[in-house]
């Protein structure tokens, strides 16, 4: 029978209990959400003790490295001692490099990192201001590949980072960052060909076009659909570098809509537009990222529409 | 011969495909799809592969309780009998789609049907 050591306690565990489960059922009020190894919420520390890579699933190695988990994952069968994460080693320091509008509401914030290998193209990460203010975003580039991280930050009125962003944020302020999370992103090791379908409004754009660019850098065989959609037409940013795109890689199509047109783009809500692209629903991967209404309706309908769920990715912004 | 359905059918290969065909049936039909209409579908899927696992006798997590707790928001908005036979029905359809005997369609429904009260918060 094995045991956990968690704030000089010690639970035993019950057979095939997990850290979570144990905690829990011991009233320790540990943070959790899903209980299935996603939402990392649970993640915990070992202090003592062997830790198996299968309780690691998504973490990044340097998490790995230092002894990081997830409590729902982990089914010890040796004593472990487990303490909550440090702050200090879940992040690391970076500089704001240049913040710039890319439309009425969305700010492209561009960031100086070391060890820019771990920052994954389409995984998101929790953005800390000197104000000690958290946001997630994701990163919209090849930071590996252009030297730098890419964020688009969507700007409300009274949103503290936005406002922070805009109104005292100078370049070469020191920020911290957290991270890089989510399963939103391009792997493809054995260099399958398959169709991508690409689907998101406001800021989703960015870890989508994050995907492409791996996608494309990776000489991916089929064909890349981007469908971005907005509410009007000042919605829709980044037009030009992705119509660049397209006019460079045949395989990538790009296909921008609006709830209500002045004329720039074609009027559509995106569910429809994205099923109008999706032509073997069996051979696509589909890519959805946005508010959590729109992503919702997307995976229903890209589901429905014959797409495996285990092809469908998405990451929701909360 | 292996002894349970869910090696027969092909192990967790078998339920992720049985999943999708499943959950597809239970989204189409509107006596209950709006019961998922405010739910995250992979988390939704996470769970139903719990459930599959459970009823085609597999390594599983499910217990009475969390059958319990996890509908008592539903029991809440209206879940009943007839909405446990959909999900019955929907497991057999699924379950020939896939190629399985009559026998043990019956037996996934009768374990389907034990958890029945759990899931309706009855004593």
């Amino acid at each position: 029978m094995s045991t956990v050591a968690f704030k000089n306690q010690l639970y035993t565990l019950e057979p095939r209990e997990s850290v979570l489960q144990c905690l829990l059922r011991h009233e320790v009020d540990y943070p959790n959400s899903c209980q299935a190894g996603i939402c990392q919420s649970c993640l915990i520390k070992a202090k003592d003790g062997v830790v198996n890579s299968s309780w690691q699933e998504g973490l990044p190695e340097t998490l790995k490295a230092q002894g990081y988990f997830l409590a729902c994952l982990a089914k010890p069968e040796e004593p472990l001692q487990v303490t909550t994460p440090e702050s200090a080693e879940c992040e690391v320091s970076a500089q704001i490099i240049n913040v710039k509008p890319l439309n009425y509401n969305v700010m492209q914030v561009t960031l100086r990192v070391d060890h820019l290998e771990h920052w994954v193209p389409g995984q998101y990460l929790s953005l800390i201001n000197p104000d000690d203010t958290i946001r997630s975003y994701s990163i919209a580039n090849i930071p590996m590949q252009e030297g730098f991280i890419e964020l688009h930050v969507k700007i409300y009125p009274g949103g503290s980072m936005g406002q922070w962003l805009v109104n005292k944020a100078t370049k070469h302020t020191e920020v911290k960052l957290r991270g890089p999370f989510g399963r939103c992103f391009y792997y493809n090791p054995e260099q399958l060909a398959f169709n991508m379908l690409l689907a998101g409004t406001g800021t989703g754009l960015a870890p989508l076009v994050a995907i492409i660019k791996s996608a494309l850098s990776q000489n991916h065989q089929g064909t890349i659909t981007l469908v971005h959609g907005g509410l009007s037409d000042e919605d829709i940013y980044y037009k030009e570098e992705l119509e660049m795109l397209s006019m460079l890689f045949q395989s990538f199509v790009y296909d921008p809509c609006v709830l209500q047109s002045q004329g720039r783009y074609p009027e559509a809500c995106i569910e429809k537009r994205a099923l109008m692209h999706l032509n073997y629903p069996q051979e696509t991967r589909v890519y959805v990222c946005g508010p959590k209404e729109t992503t919702d309706k997307l995976k229903k309908q890209i589901f429905l529409a014959g797409v495996p769920s285990q092809a469908i990715l998405s990451d929701v912004f909360l | 011969m292996p002894e349970s359905l869910f090696e027969r059918l092909g192990g967790q290969d078998a339920v992720n495909a049985a999943v999708d065909v499943f959950y597809r049936k239970m989204l189409m039909d509107e006596r209950v799809s709006y019961f998922f209409d405010d739910i995250d579908m992979e988390q939704q899927i996470l769970k139903q592969k719990g459930f599959l696992t459970m009823v085609f006798g597999g390594p599983n997590q499910y217990s009475g309780k969390s059958m319990r707790e996890g509908h008592a928001h539903l029991v809440k908005r209206g879940l009943n009998d007839a909405h446990v036979d959909i999900v019955i029905e929907y497991l057999g359809a699924t379950l020939t789609e896939l190629g399985a005997a009559m026998e043990d369609i019956e037996h996934v429904a009768a374990v389907a049907n034990s958890v029945r009260d759990d899931v309706l918060g009855r004593a």
